[in-house]
């Protein structure tokens, strides 16, 4: 896997961490935060290696540790720089490992930079309205026509589908074969004849996700991600960098959710009572030993790719964001029935040059909001139930369950 | 020489493994005093923590988790976290008394077990509150008053008293067998757990530690017991965990393992993310004592916390995946079952590692109100 990706020049973990720190000086002396365009001051983080530092030189890295990331953002985003997850999740957290590992070289070179700088926004399109957790069962069909493929279903819940310029695409090039044999994975130029978005309005009353229409769509040979019948292997490059994107807390106490209640406690002498300090205590213990977890599994890894436990901490970290908002909303009592917001238009930040915030359209301050937004943590990036399976079964080596669809070709398998 | 925290060294590695292997072949316990005095010649595993200079091996917290750690794995009882963790730790920031230089080496290598006596008579401990009460007898002192739930206060030849003298916090020291000194066993949910109730009539005690720094070093020795509890926990619930799946992926019902049912496969994914958190939390607690990382009492809180519940979830699962067994003498389920429940309410139990945490999360904005 590319995670663990090797410059030659660059060995051990001490000389990869002064590489990326004087590539980081360099890019912050030559471009500091607050003078510098989003777009030029991502681009110059991508020229010197600091996107993805795992990644190969002229691919937005330098071959050095995955681990060494946390410590490049931290120099980077330290001195003011921007938080490329937060502009480009997709892009950033999926889209790039996934290319880097499978894209031909050439599609490396059209795609990375600019999903790094943001130029392009990406999405994913995988769920469908017949195919959510039993994802290797969806039906979008790809048929082969010379160097073209040509593209019809419909995908659903895409996050930023609306504002995507690319996306990552899995469908069907085989119905006659086992649904997981049958699957061929793709990027999709959102702007190609035949894709038709739709957004749909979600119970925060945003529209942050959509249904997306594939008609007749063509896509070219090269921007196939692996071989034919080869795409789950590669989805599978994509979902693991999802749930550790996710799931990925940071290493500083208090960083993550938990600030929401701690900053509301601060603020509300008038609200506290005893019952409601210890339920906050417990969430306090239960957050730091979640951020001590992924340090301790960071540091066992070596940096090394993740594996399947990184599905137990995106597991965790929802449930527990989670019981915090419900928390936050026991604490305002009386308050926390009051919302104003199902009509109102979040418009995501501009950062200027038409680079966005997309992910925190609403601040801390909006407790309401972000508690019917948390409903998704345990739906979005798998469900819990499948995430246990997981942990069940990659983690703890549980045999699986009784399963209809085994063996079966896909097309006889029974659908609804 | 500072370690990376989670970063195990050789040494530690090996240390793991000769304990381990102690603790799962050695006959009897560590009450056997020629066991302890092994525990102490032969693993060296009572000084790791303690300096070279009293017959230690200068070592650190860390390794004593180890022990701590195993133990719990092979549900081994012993007087550890009594004499290494309260006892040791605590005389080791008396170490310029003569006494304390004269009992450290004797600890180091199991010819005596040792115990703290910090706890009211309902088990509270509160630092600024000191149980007993100390008056001068001419060149000696005398102590007075009582205090329960002292872990292995029945075998302990030295006592590590907290006392005040004339509103000043003391550490004094009583022999076992001092004249004034009653003892009595608390039989207890688990059996493997000994404490005692202490009763002090006038007994003969040597101070060798008097005002801030006693306190300081009460409160050392409260930290690295806790710690090394918690590690303790983590260690009985990773035995659980183990001996759970195992039984998940043998035994058949409906033709095929339990262990491919759902229900059953949750639980054991929410009992793995128990023990990782307890792993993690006790870890950072024995970094924090010997490395710095962190405040150490809010580490060591936070680890009781978070082993305590963990471990006391984690076992209580592994009674329900086995069923009937489960429920039997025989089977080992209800033994961890019933350590972990007692840990969780040693040293001065959930509620008062729930008000260290407390103060230590919300400082000036948690509510005021009685300790
Ligand atoms: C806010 C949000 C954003 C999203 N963004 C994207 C996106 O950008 N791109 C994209 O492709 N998808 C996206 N999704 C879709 C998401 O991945 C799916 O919703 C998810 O995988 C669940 O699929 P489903 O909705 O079809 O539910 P189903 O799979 O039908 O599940 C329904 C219920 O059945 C349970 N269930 C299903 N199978 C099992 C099983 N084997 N064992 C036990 N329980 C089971 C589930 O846990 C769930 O509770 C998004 C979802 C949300 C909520």
């Amino acid at each position: 896997m590319t995670q663990s990706t090797v410059h030659p020049g660059v060995s051990g973990y001490e000389e990869g961490r002064r590489a990326v720190s004087a590539a980081a000086g360099k890019v912050l002396a030559g471009h500091p935060p607050a003078a510098t365009p989003v777009r030029q001051f991502l681009g110059a983080c991508f020229d010197a290696g600091l996107a993805w530092v795992h990644f190969p030189v002229g691919r937005g890295g330098l071959g050095v540790d995955a681990g060494l990331q946390d410590f490049a953002d931290g120099i980077l985003q330290g001195a003011g720089g921007v938080n490329p997850f937060q502009l480009n999740p997709i892009a950033y957290g999926m889209a790039g490992p996934t290319v880097v590992a499978h894209a031909t070289e050439d599609m490396k070179t059209r795609l990375l930079r600019p999903m790094y700088t943001c130029e392009h926004v990406w999405c994913q399109l995988f769920s469908e309205p017949g195919a959510g957790s039993d994802l290797a069962g969806l039906a979008t069909r790809a048929v082969s026509g010379g160097a073209d493929w040509v593209v019809n279903g419909q995908k659903i819940w895409t996050s930023l589908g609306h504002v995507a310029r690319w996306a990552l695409l899995l469908a069907r090039t085989d119905p006659d074969v086992e649904k997981h044999q049958g699957l061929t994975y793709f990027v999709l130029d959102m702007r190609s004849p035949g894709v038709e978005v739709r957004p749909l309005r979600q119970m925060t009353g945003e529209a942050e996700f959509n249904e997306i229409f594939l008609t007749g769509v063509r896509i070219p040979d090269t921007q196939r991600l692996g071989e034919v019948g080869e795409g789950w292997r590669v989805a599978m490059t994509t979902l693991m960098n999802e749930r550790n994107a996710i799931g990925a807390g940071s290493s500083v106490r208090n960083s993550g959710l938990i600030r929401v209640p701690l900053r509301l406690w601060a603020q509300r002498p008038d609200l506290r009572t005893p019952v409601l300090q210890d339920r906050l205590v417990a969430l306090f213990a239960r957050a730091d030993a979640a951020r001590l977890t992924g340090d301790r599994q960071r540091v066992e890894r070596g940096g090394g790719p993740i594996g399947p436990e990184g599905s137990a901490a995106k597991l965790v970290l929802s449930e527990l964001g989670q019981a915090i908002f419900d928390f936050c909303m026991d604490f305002l009592g009386p308050e926390a029935t009051c919302y104003s917001g199902y009509d109102a238009r979040h418009e995501p930040e501009d950062l200027g040059g038409g680079v966005k915030l997309w992910t925190s359209a609403a601040g801390d301050e909006d407790v309401q909001r972000m508690f019917l937004r948390s409903r998704a943590y345990t739906i979005e990036g798998g469900t819990s139930d499948i995430l246990r399976n997981i942990v069940g079964e990659r983690v703890l080596g549980l045999p699986g369950d009784l399963r209809a669809d085994r063996d079966k070709p896909w097309a006889e398998v029974p659908r609804g | 020489m500072a370690s990376i925290e989670f970063e195990w060294s050789d040494e530690q590695r090996a240390l793991r493994e000769l304990v381990a292997g102690f603790f799962t072949r050695s006959p009897g316990d560590g009450y056997d005093r020629p066991v302890w005095r092994r525990l102490g010649t032969d693993l060296s595993a009572l000084g790791l923590a303690t300096s070279e200079a009293f017959g230690g091996s200068g070592a650190s917290a860390i390794e004593l988790g180890i022990v701590a750690e195993e133990m719990g794995r092979a549900l081994y009882s012993a007087p550890f976290l009594a004499t290494a963790g309260l006892a040791m730790t605590t005389l080791g920031g008396c170490a310029l008394d003569q006494l304390v230089k004269e009992l450290l080496p004797q600890l180091v290598d199991g010819t005596l077990v040792a115990t703290a006596a910090l706890s009211d008579v309902a088990g509270h401990i509160d630092l600024t509150r000191p149980p007993l009460a100390a008056r001068r007898n001419g060149d000696r002192w005398a102590l007075d008053g009582s205090s329960s739930f002292v872990l292995d206060g029945g075998a302990a030849d030295v006592v590590v008293c907290y006392a005040s003298a004339r509103d000043i916090p003391g550490i004094f020291v009583v022999r076992g067998d001092a004249t004034g000194l009653a003892r009595s066993e608390v039989p207890g949910l688990d059996p493997g757990r000994h404490q005692a109730h202490l009763t002090f009539h006038g007994a003969e005690a040597t101070e060798v530690g008097s005002g801030g720094s006693a306190r300081t070093a009460v409160e050392a020795g409260l930290n690295v017991a806790s710690a090394l509890l918690a590690a303790e926990q983590a260690g009985v619930a990773q035995a659980m965990l183990a001996t759970t799946l195992d039984y998940a992926k043998t035994r058949m019902q409906f033709g095929r393992p339990i262990g491919s049912f759902q229900a059953v496969k949750h639980r054991l994914a929410d009992m793995y993310v128990d023990v990782e958190d307890a792993r993690s939390a006790s870890y950072h607690a024995l970094w924090a004592i010997a490395e710095g990382t962190d405040d150490p009492a809010l580490a060591a809180s936070l680890a009781y916390t978070v082993s305590a519940e963990a471990a006391r979830r984690v076992t209580a699962s592994a009674i329900q995946v086995h069923g009937g067994i489960g429920f039997t003498w025989e089977h080992p389920a209800h033994r961890y079952f019933k350590r972990a429940v007692s840990n969780g309410a040693l040293l001065g139990g959930k509620a008062m590692h729930a008000q260290r945490l407390t103060a230590a999360a919300l400082g000036e904005h948690a509510l005021a109100g009685p300790a």
